[in-house]
C-alpha cells in the first residue's frame, strides 16, 4: 500500500512562487482567471522591530477524510488507493458543493473542462512515472517534501512520525496528508 | 556530484529519450491529446535559462512543436534540478503577442520616444539598412563614434560575441551597467581584496556553512536559483542565518536573526565586528601571517608601504614583513614568523632606519575607535548584538559573509565590500568550504587593461576616473550629448534597455534623442526600444541554439549549452546570426570569425567551416573538438562537468596565488594604495577600511519632515528587470507587497495613508517619481521605504507591463555617481511620500 | 495582514434555490391544513400547486448553477453513487417532495378547468379521502423535510464555521414555514378578491389566521437569529468575522435591513396590528399581513443570499 502525502518545511520556503507557476504549467491550470492549485500565501505579524514574515504554501491536503469526497453526489470525486483525491471530470456535474464543503479551498471551477478541478499531486503525468509532483521538483528552496506515508524510509514519513510536522487546522478531523514544520525562530534573546 | 539528500525516491531517467508520452501529459491536455495519439511527439530538450543572469540549466518539454513546461536539469552543476517562477515562466514570454514580430524601420528620427513611423521590412532590408549606416562611420574612419550597449546579456554570456562584432567593425567603445548600476564599485571591494568580482568571480559556498552573514543582498528571495537553493540548504542542515537589511525581506524573513540596520551604514556594524574580532583574538593568526598582506609593514609615521617591489619571476608583488624568528625585515616570501603586531625598526638598504608596524597592527589600532558602542548609535542597532554577532562569526566555523551581488547603492559601497571580504579572510575562509570560494571563471580571473581609446578611458584621464577594465556609461552620456570626450553618434543597443534601468530617466531620453542612428536588437518593445531606427528582434533563447559556456553560477566545474526547442514562433533571428550577417554586409566577416575564434579558444578555420554549415550549433562543435568535450553528450544532457568541487577547493591562495597584485589576500590592498599614492588619501579608497558615513544621513538629518524617508530598493522573486517584464504569468503572480511602495505601519498612519492608498514617490531633491500604491506593513524600518525594481513601464507596447504602472526607479535615481568608481549612488536619495 | 476568504462559489442561483424550495415546502404543509383540517379544497389545491411549482422553479435555478445540468441525472444514476451526499439526499426528497405533491393535488376533489379535469378525473386515486389525506401527510412531510434540508445542505458544512451550527436549520425551517404561510395568504388573496362576496369573510379569516402564525413564525426567527448572532459574536474567529459582515459589514445594509428590519420586524409590527385591531373588534382589512406577506417574501430571499454570502471560509493562521 502507498499512501501519497507531503511535507512543507516553512522554513525553507522562500515565497518564491516557483511552485505555482510550474503546477500552473505542469497542469494547464486555468491561471490567467486567477485559478490555480497551490498558492502562497504570505503572513506577517507583529510590531516593528518583532516581526515575523512567513510564507504558507498551499494546496490539496489529500485528506484521509476529505470532506469533498464525502459530499460529492455522483461519486466524481474520489480518493484512490493511493490516497490520492482525485476528481474523475467526466463524472462531475459540477454542482460546487465539494468547492464549497472543502474547508482547505483547493477547489476550483475549471469552465474549460466544466468540471471541478483540484490538486492531483501530479498523480497521473508524473508520479505514476517516478517524477515527483511540479512544484516538488521546482521547489527552490526543497521545502516541499513528497513520498510515501506508510513508508518508514522515507523523509515524509520520518518528518510525521517524528512529530515534527503537523497539519494545518487538525481541529477539522479530515486528517490531511499534507503536513507543515513550524519551525519557531530563534530570536535574539530567546 | 551535488549530495541530494531529500530526493533520494526520485530517480530520473536521461533527460532525452525518457519518453513516456502520453501518460506524461496533465488530465487536461490528455484529452486534447488523446485524440492525436498517433500524431504527438514529445520531446525534452535541454536549454539554458535567461530570465535572469544565473542561466539555470532547463529541460523544455515539447509537446507537437509547442513548449508546454520547463524543467530543471537534475543535477545541473548550478541550480540542482530546480528553477523559480522567472524561470518556468520563459514559456510566457516566448509566446508573448507583445513580441517585437518582424524587423522594423523608421526613417524620422524626431519620432524617438514613441512608437509612431515604424514600417515593418523584411531581413534583408533591415540588415541592408543597419550595415548602410554602420558603414558610414567606418567609411568615415571613425567606428569609435559607434556604441555597443549591452544588458547583463553582452556582460555575461555574450560577451564574446558582442566584443568579436565591436571588433570586427573596428569600435573600442561598448557600454553596459556593471561599473554603474550593477555590481560595481561594490565589487571593486572584492576584486581589491581577493582578486575576483563577486557572483561573477566569487561565490560563498553557503550549504556547507554553519553561520551566514547577508546584508546588501536578498539572498533567499531573489538570489537566483543558484544561490538560493543552497541557501535553503544551509539552513535546513542547521545553519544560523543573520541578515542585515532595513526592510524583512525574503532573506531576513528566512533568517534566525533579522537586524533592521540603518539604510547605508553596514560599513559601521562590519567595522565594530572588526573591532570585536581583533579585541577577542578571534582572527585565524596562521592564515592571516601566511595568505594576507596584513604583514606587511607600513611606515609609522606616513602610513605608506615600506617596500614593495616586483617578483619578475612570478609578475607579483613582494613586499617587506619583520621576521620575528630572523628579527629582521624580509621579504614576504622569506619570513619563517612574519609580525602582525608590534612596531620595529627597519633598516633599508639605503642604510637608513625607519619605524614601522605590520598592517595588522595599524588595521588594530584603526579599528580601536570603531566600538560596538560607536556602531551602535550610527546603525541603530544594539551594541550587545553586534557583539555578540561577531561572537558567532568569529566562533562558529564554518562561518561566512555572502558575498553580495548589486552595490552602486552608497559612497561607502566599496569599502562596505572591502570589509566583508576583510571579516572573511580574518577568520581564514578563503576557498575553504562553507567559506567564501571562487567560481571557475574565478580561478582563472583574465581582466585586460581597458583599450586607451575607449571614450570612458579618455574621459577619466581628464577627469579623475579610474581606468576600469570594463566601461562606466557616465561619460557615455557626456560623448552622446557634448561629444566630450569625442562624439558618439550612434548606438547599437542588444538587449539592453538604458532609457529604463540606467540613472537618469530624463539624461538618457535626451542622448538617445540627440543620436544620429540607433539600432535596437531585443526580444520586447522595451522603452529603449522606442528610440531605435532600426529594429532587428531577436529570438527567445527557447528558440536558439547557444555555443558552449562556463556554468558560472557554481562551485563545480563544467561546460553548458543550450539547444533549440523550437523554430521560431515569429519573423526572428538570433543575435549571433545577427552579427554575422552583419559582418558579412559590413566585409569584415573574417575579422568576426577571426576575432571570436581567439576568444573562444578554437581554431578559426574550423569555426568558419562548421559555423558557415551548421549556424550557432557550429560554433559549439568548434568549441567541444578545442576543449575536449562530446558534443553528443554536452547536447544531450546540457551540461558536462569536467571538475568537481572536491577538485577546486582549498587552492586558492594556498596552491595557487590570487589574482591581486600580491597573490595573497589582500587585507591591506595594494591596489588601493596605489591608487592612494596617485589621487591622494580618501577612506573611500583607503587601503585599509575606514569609516565613511553615506551622504544620505546626514542629508536626512537635515531634512527631517514626516513625509520624508531614505529610500532602498529591490527586486521581487518575480522580477529581474527587461527580461521578466511584461510577462502574464510573472504579472499574474504578482501580490500587493511586490507592487506597491514599503512604508511602516506607524510612518503611514501620520501621513493618514492607508493600506493600498495611492502614493507619489518623489525625489526630494529633484522633484521628479511617480505614483503607486502603498504596502502599509510593519516589516520595514520607520524611517525607510522601500520598492521594487520593474515598474513605471513607458512603452505601450508591453501591455500586461505598462498597465501596471507604477515608479520607475530610474526616475527617482538622478544622474549622480561615486569619486573614483562612478557607481551611480542609487540610495543616496531621499524620498517624499504624498497621498495622492 | 489577511484577507478574509469569503464564500463565492454559491451564488445568487442557489440562494434563490435555498429560498424557493423553503417556501414550497412550507408552503405544501400549509396546503394540507386547508385541505385536511379546514376542508377548503380550492385554497388547498391552488396553494399546494404554487408551493409545487415554487420548488420546481427552485430546482431549475439549481440545475442553471451546474457545470454540467444536462448530465443531472448523474446524481441518480452514476456508477460511483454516493448515497450519503446532503446533494443525493436532497435530490431524493425534492423527488418525493414533487411526487408526493402531484398525488395529493391529484387526489384532491377539485373543480379543475374542463380538459385537466378530465384527465385528472380518471386518476383512480381522484376525490379518495383517505388517499389524498395520505399523499398529503406524506407531502408536508418531505415539504418540511425540503425546508429543512436547504438549511442542512450548508449546515453540514465545516468549511464556514458561521454555517455548521443547528440554529442554521432551524432558521431555515422557520424562514420556510413563514415564507410559506405568507405565500399561501397570498394565494388566498388572489381567491378571495376573486371569490364571491358572500364567501370573502372565510377568505378574511384565513388571513387572519395566517397573519397570526406569520407573527409567531417571525416571533421564533427573530428569536434563532438573536441566538444565533449572539452565541457567534464569541467566536470560533470566522464565525465572529461572519457575525461582523452581517452585523456592521458590508452585508450590514442587506441583513440589518433587509432581512430584521423589512423582512422581519416591520411585517411582525403589521400583522401585530392587524391582530390587535381585530382583537379590539375591528374588521380590518387584510391589507396589512399582504404588505407583510411580501416584505416577509422578499426578506426570505435576502436572509439566503447573505448567509451564503456571510461564510467565512476556516482562516488558516499558522501557530505564532
Amino acid at each position: 500500500m502507498t499512501k501519497y502525502g507531503m511535507v512543507i518545511d516553512l522554513g525553507s520556503c522562500l515565497g518564491c512562487g516557483a511552485c505555482i507557476a510550474a503546477c500552473d504549467f505542469e497542469n494547464q491550470t486555468p491561471w490567467e482567471e486567477g485559478k490555480r492549485r497551490t498558492h502562497v500565501p504570505e503572513f506577517i505579524f507583529g510590531e516593528y522591530p518583532n516581526v515575523e514574515r512567513l510564507f504558507v504554501p498551499r494546496l490539496c491536503m489529500h485528506c484521509e477524510d476529505p470532506p469533498c469526497v464525502a459530499v460529492c453526489p455522483t461519486g466524481a470525486s474520489y480518493k484512490n488507493e493511493d490516497g490520492v483525491v482525485l476528481v474523475r471530470y467526466d463524472m462531475c456535474i459540477g454542482c460546487k458543493y465539494c468547492v464549497v464543503a472543502c474547508p482547505y479551498n483547493a477547489r476550483y471551477v475549471d469552465e474549460r473542462k466544466h468540471a471541478i478541478d483540484k490538486c492531483t499531486f501530479c498523480y497521473n503525468n508524473r508520479v505514476s512515472q517516478g517524477r515527483e509532483p511540479a512544484c516538488v521538483e521546482s521547489c527552490v528552496g526543497g521545502a516541499r517534501i513528497f513520498g510515501d506515508l506508510e513508508d518508514p524510509n522515507s523523509e515524509v514519513y520520518k518528518l510525521i512520525h517524528s512529530g515534527e510536522a503537523v497539519p494545518l487546522r487538525a481541529d477539522l478531523g479530515t486528517h490531511p496528508k499534507v503536513r507543515y514544520i513550524f519551525r519557531r525562530k530563534k530570536r535574539e534573546g530567546d | 556530484m551535488i549530495k541530494m539528500t531529500r530526493r533520494e525516491f526520485v530517480k530520473l531517467a536521461a533527460v532525452t529519450g525518457a519518453l513516456t508520452l502520453m501518460l506524461g501529459e496533465s488530465e487536461h491536455t490528455f484529452k486534447t491529446l488523446t485524440a492525436a495519439q498517433s500524431k504527438t511527439q514529445v520531446k525534452y530538450i535541454p536549454n539554458l535559462c535567461t530570465m535572469c543572469a544565473n542561466r539555470c540549466g532547463i529541460t523544455a518539454k515539447v509537446v507537437n512543436g509547442k513548449v508546454v513546461k520547463l524543467d530543471g536539469i537534475p543535477h545541473h552543476p548550478a541550480n540542482n534540478g530546480k528553477i523559480c517562477a522567472r524561470g518556468q515562466s520563459g514559456i510566457a514570454r516566448l509566446y508573448n503577442p507583445d513580441r517585437i514580430k518582424a524587423p522594423m524601420i523608421r526613417r524620422d528620427k524626431s519620432k524617438r520616444g514613441t512608437w509612431e513611423g515604424f514600417e515593418e521590412v523584411n531581413w534583408n532590408t533591415a540588415l541592408d539598412e543597419a550595415a548602410k549606416k554602420i558603414k558610414r562611420y567606418m567609411d568615415e574612419g571613425h567606428p569609435e563614434k559607434i556604441a555597443v550597449i549591452s544588458g547583463w546579456w553582452g556582460c555575461a554570456v555574450y560577451k564574446p560575441y558582442v566584443a568579436a562584432f565591436m571588433q570586427a567593425i573596428g569600435t573600442p567603445n561598448s557600454a553596459g551597467a556593471t561599473i554603474n548600476s550593477c555590481m560595481f564599485p561594490g565589487a571593486f571591494g572584492w576584486l581589491a581584496t581577493l582578486g575576483g568580482a563577486n557572483h561573477a568571480h566569487i561565490i560563498s559556498d553557503l550549504e556547507d556553512a554553519k553561520y551566514i552573514i547577508a546584508l546588501r543582498r536578498n539572498l533567499a528571495g531573489v538570489g537566483g536559483v543558484p544561490h538560493s537553493w543552497r541557501f535553503a540548504e544551509a539552513k535546513r542542515r542547521g545553519a544560523k542565518v543573520v541578515a542585515l537589511d532595513p526592510r524583512m525581506s525574503e532573506t531576513a524573513a528566512l533568517a534566525d536573526v533579522w537586524i533592521p540596520i540603518k539604510p547605508g551604514t553596514d560599513l559601521a556594524f562590519l567595522l565594530a565586528m572588526g573591532h570585536v574580532l581583533v579585541n577577542e583574538k578571534l582572527y585565524d593568526e596562521a592564515f592571516l601571517k601566511k595568505y594576507t598582506t596584513v604583514p606587511l609593514l607600513l611606515n609609522s609615521e606616513t602610513g605608506v608601504p615600506v617596500k614593495v617591489w616586483d617578483d619578475k619571476a612570478t609578475g607579483l608583488k613582494k613586499y617587506l614583513v619583520y621576521d620575528l624568528l630572523q628579527k629582521k625585515a624580509v621579504s614576504h616570501d622569506e619570513a619563517l614568523n612574519p609580525a602582525l603586531l608590534g612596531e620595529y625598526t627597519v633598516k633599508l638598504e639605503d642604510g637608513t632606519t625607519v619605524k614601522a608596524k605590520p598592517a595588522f597592527q595599524v588595521l588594530v589600532d584603526d579599528l580601536q575607535q570603531y566600538t560596538p558602542e560607536w556602531a551602535s548609535k550610527i546603525c541603530d542597532v544594539s551594541s550587545d548584538l553586534i557583539v555578540k554577532t561577531a561572537n558567532e562569526f568569529g566562533r562558529t566555523k564554518p562561518a561566512v559573509i555572502d558575498p553580495g551581488w548589486h552595490d552602486p547603492r552608497y559612497e561607502n559601497s566599496l569599502q562596505t565590500h572591502r570589509m566583508m571580504a576583510i571579516l572573511n579572510a580574518m577568520i581564514g575562509n578563503i576557498d575553504r568550504y562553507g567559506g567564501v570560494s571562487f567560481n571557475v571563471p574565478g580561478r582563472e580571473v583574465n581582466l585586460p587593461p581597458p583599450p586607451q581609446n575607449r571614450y570612458d578611458v579618455v574621459w577619466g584621464k581628464k577627469h579623475g576616473m579610474l581606468p576600469l577594465p570594463l566601461p562606466n556609461y557616465v561619460p557615455l552620456y557626456y560623448a552622446m550629448t557634448k561629444g566630450d570626450p569625442y562624439p558618439i553618434e550612434m548606438a547599437i543597443v542588444i538587449a539592453g534597455n538604458p532609457i529604463r534601468t540606467w540613472s537618469g530617466d530624463k539624461e538618457w531620453k535626451e542622448a538617445f534623442k540627440k543620436l544620429n542612428d540607433v539600432l535596437v536588437i531585443d526580444v520586447l518593445p522595451q522603452d529603449t526600444t522606442m528610440y531605435a531606427d532600426i529594429l532587428l528582434p531577436d529570438s527567445v533563447y527557447l528558440e536558439k541554439d547557444f555555443p558552449i559556456s562556463h556554468a558560472e553560477m557554481s562551485l563545480y566545474g563544467a561546460f553548458e549549452t543550450a539547444i533549440a526547442a523550437i523554430n521560431p514562433v515569429f519573423n526572428t533571428k538570433p543575435e549571433i546570426m545577427i552579427f554575422a550577417e552583419l559582418s558579412k554586409r559590413l566585409g569584415v566577416y573574417d575579422k568576426f570569425i577571426n576575432s571570436l575564434a581567439k576568444m573562444l579558444k578554437v581554431d578559426a578555420g574550423k569555426l568558419r567551416r562548421y559555423f558557415d554549415s551548421e549556424g550557432i550549433r557550429g560554433i559549439r562543435r568548434a568549441q567541444a573538438e578545442a576543449y575536449g568535450i562530446s558534443l553528443d553528450e554536452i547536447e544531450k544532457k546540457g551540461y558536462v562537468m569536467f571538475e568537481t568541487k572536491e577538485e577546486l577547493m582549498d587552492t586558492m591562495p594556498y596552491k595557487k596565488p590570487l589574482h591581486t597584485p600580491s597573490g595573497k589576500v589582500e587585507v591591506y590592498s595594494l591596489m588601493l594604495a596605489k591608487i592612494t599614492s596617485m589621487v591622494g588619501e580618501d577612506p573611500m579608497w583607503s587601503p585599509l577600511p575606514k569609516w565613511l558615513p553615506p551622504k544620505v544621513m546626514s542629508e536626512y538629518e537635515k531634512n527631517k519632515a514626516p513625509n520624508v524617508f531614505y529610500f532602498i530598493y529591490g527586486k521581487s522573486p518575480l522580477n529581474s528587470y527587461t527580461h521578466t517584464t511584461d510577462n502574464e504569468m510573472l504579472d499574474s503572480l504578482l501580490r500587493p507587497d511586490y507592487i506597491g511602495v514599503w512604508i511602516n505601519t506607524k510612518r503611514a498612519k501620520q501621513l493618514g495613508i492607508k493600506d493600498g492608498d495611492k502614493v507619489k514617490v518623489t525625489n526630494l531633491k529633484t522633484g521628479e517619481g511617480g505614483v503607486t500604491t502603498a504596502f502599509v506593513t510593519e516589516a520595514i524600518r520607520k524611517d525607510t521605504v522601500f520598492l521594487n525594481t520593474q515598474w513605471g513601464i513607458e512603452s505601450k507596447k508591453l501591455k500586461i507591463a505598462y498597465k501596471r504602472g507604477g515608479v520607475a526607479l530610474n526616475k527617482l535615481w538622478p544622474f549622480q555617481y561615486a569619486r573614483l568608481i562612478p557607481g551611480m549612488l542609487t540610495n543616496e536619495l531621499l524620498v517624499k511620500i504624498e497621498k495622492v | 495582514m489577511m484577507n478574509l476568504l469569503i464564500q463565492h462559489i454559491w451564488g445568487v442561483y442557489i440562494a434563490i434555490y435555498l429560498f424557493l424550495g423553503g417556501m414550497g415546502g412550507g408552503g405544501m404543509v400549509v396546503s394540507y391544513y386547508f385541505c385536511c383540517r379546514r376542508n377548503d379544497n380550492k385554497l388547498a389545491v391552488i396553494s399546494a400547486i404554487t408551493s409545487l411549482i415554487i420548488v420546481i422553479i427552485g430546482v431549475l435555478f439549481l440545475m442553471l448553477d451546474l457545470e454540467k445540468p444536462e448530465k443531472f441525472y448523474l446524481v441518480f444514476v452514476s456508477p460511483h453513487l454516493n448515497p450519503h451526499s446532503m446533494i443525493f439526499i436532497g435530490s431524493s426528497i425534492l423527488t418525493s417532495f414533487i411526487t408526493f405533491g402531484l398525488l395529493f393535488v391529484t387526489a384532491i376533489e377539485f373543480k379543475w378547468p374542463s380538459f385537466l379535469g378530465k384527465i385528472i378525473s380518471l386518476l383512480p386515486w381522484y376525490g379518495n379521502r383517505s388517499f389524498t389525506s395520505a399523499m398529503g401527510i406524506l407531502a408536508s412531510i418531505a415539504g418540511f423535510l425540503t425546508a429543512f434540508y436547504t438549511g442542512v445542505l450548508i449546515g453540514v458544512l465545516k468549511s464556514a464555521p458561521f454555517w455548521h451550527t443547528p440554529a442554521l436549520p432551524l432558521l431555515f425551517v422557520a424562514s420556510a414555514f413563514s415564507t410559506g404561510v405568507v405565500g399561501v395568504l397570498l394565494v388566498n388573496e388572489t381567491i378571495g378578491i376573486m371569490a364571491p362576496k358572500s364567501e370573502r369573510h372565510k377568505y378574511q379569516e384565513y388571513c387572519s389566521i395566517l397573519g397570526e402564525w406569520d407573527a409567531i413564525l417571525i416571533s421564533i426567527e427573530l428569536l434563532i437569529i438573536f441566538t444565533y448572532i449572539f452565541l457567534f459574536t464569541y467566536g470560533p474567529e470566522e464565525a465572529e468575522a461572519s457575525v461582523y459582515l452581517l452585523t456592521t459589514g458590508s452585508l450590514a445594509p442587506w441583513f440589518m435591513g433587509g432581512v430584521v428590519t423589512m423582512g422581519l420586524a416591520i411585517p411582525f409590527l403589521l400583522e401585530y396590528w392587524h391582530i390587535f385591531s381585530e382583537s379590539r373588534g375591528g374588521k380590518p382589512s387584510c391589507a396589512l399581513p399582504i404588505i407583510a406577506a411580501i416584505l416577509v417574501i422578499i426578506g426570505g430571499l435576502i436572509l439566503r443570499y447573505v448567509v451564503l454570502s456571510s461564510g467565512v471560509m476556516t482562516i488558516f493562521l499558522p501557530p505564532s
